[in-house]
């Protein structure tokens, strides 16, 4: 009954860490700018690769093993988030503005810009 | 005239390439003889020949180690070079753009590198001298090494490295993979025995095995240290801008 358990709970963490992965190689692709892509990139680290080593030390039942899979989560997400803080306070202070979205207006009022920040 | 000769030399030389190409041994089939004669005797023998449980250390350090002493003359060959192009750093005459920027370091990354650096360099001093067990060994635990020197210079500035790793230190510590497998072959050539010999016939039976353990963990060591040394110093070489 416990292993039942168990082992439905590091299914359920390892889907999590999947998932995360997948959303975060999808947003490195697809996203417009620099800090999009950041937080798109930083998720894998921190939730996918962390929910993954989490069920992995649960699977162990957190033995030296898994202990050691705590320890590594822990400096996975650490280390990748203040990776992530780094590179995108350093875009910001060499003066990439964050993307808007913008609409196209293809029939203007009046003679004014086609393109509108909205 | 001459160009049909030349024409004609090529084309013998493109067929006497062909027929080598053509009497090779199938490429990844099994019968090859690296995979025939070599492969079983590394895997049955190694590790009673090699004095490694880590059979790659043992065929890196052992059996091709002469090889893997000319590799680490590369290394130093190349700091030497970048060395010849871009000249030492000094305090006097140079500093760096972290140093220079107006920037204020972020207070998130200063404390994290901070918490972290001794970590990577005890990992990167554990696959050094685990080399010989697990997976791993000097050059892996060298790279970690000069990483660790390239996020505290990238974070802290320039001055800090210099002054942390002075320069007396490390044109010492740069030699030491040549110098390592120095030491560890002349201890052979000492006893009449083949430069590069592990195995001392002199020594009691029982301590031939620790004392083969140890001259490779001599070599690992210095390759280790050496190759970190030499990254962190390439590095600091290519950071260094000069004072105006």
């Amino acid at each position: 009954m416990l292993d039942i358990f168990i082992n439905t709970l590091v299914i359920i963490f390892a889907c999590i860490g999947i998932f995360f992965f997948l959303v975060g190689t999808l947003g490195l692709i697809r996203l417009p700018d620099v800090y999009t892509r950041l937080h798109a990139g930083t998720k894998c680290d921190t939730l996918g690769a962390g929910s993954i080593l989490f069920a992995l030390a649960i699977y162990e039942r957190f033995s030296i093993n898994g202990l050691k899979m705590v320890v590594l989560a822990f400096l996975v997400m650490v280390a990748s988030s203040t990776t992530g803080h780094a590179i995108s306070r350093a875009a910001y202070k060499i003066g990439i503005m964050p993307w808007r979205k913008k609409v196209l207006d293809v029939f203007p009022e009046e003679e004014s810009e086609n393109v509108t920040e909205s | 005239m001459k160009k049909g000769i030349i024409i004609f030399a090529v084309f013998l030389f493109w067929l006497l390439l062909v027929s080598a190409m053509v009497s090779l041994p199938p490429m990844g089939s099994p019968e090859n003889p690296a995979y025939s004669h070599i492969v079983p005797r590394y895997l049955e023998e190694g590790v009673e020949e090699a004095g490694a449980h880590n059979i790659i250390t043992g065929i890196i350090l052992n059996y091709r180690g002469y090889d893997t002493m000319g590799e680490v003359t590369v290394i130093l060959t190349a700091l030497m070079g970048v060395l010849a192009v871009l000249g030492r750093e000094n305090l006097l005459h140079h500093t760096s753009k972290v140093d220079e920027s107006t920037i204020e370091r972020s207070v998130i990354v200063k404390c994290v590198v901070r918490l972290l650096v001794p970590f990577i360099i005890l990992f990167a001093l554990y696959i050094i001298l685990h080399g010989a067990e697990s997976p791993g060994g000097g050059f892996q635990g060298g790279a970690i090494l000069g990483a660790s020197v390239i996020a505290l210079t990238l974070t802290f500035g320039f001055s800090l490295t210099v002054k942390k790793l002075p320069l007396k230190y490390r044109t010492v510590f740069e030699s030491a993979g040549p110098l390592g497998f120095f030491i560890s072959g002349v201890i052979g050539l000492f006893c009449g025995l083949n430069f590069l010999t592990y195995i001392i016939p002199s020594v009691a039976p029982a301590y031939q095995d620790l004392i083969r353990h140890l001259l490779l963990l001599i070599i690992e060591i210095g390759i280790g240290v050496g190759g970190g040394t030499i990254i962190a110093s390439v590095f600091l070489a290519m950071e260094k801008v000069g004072k105006e």
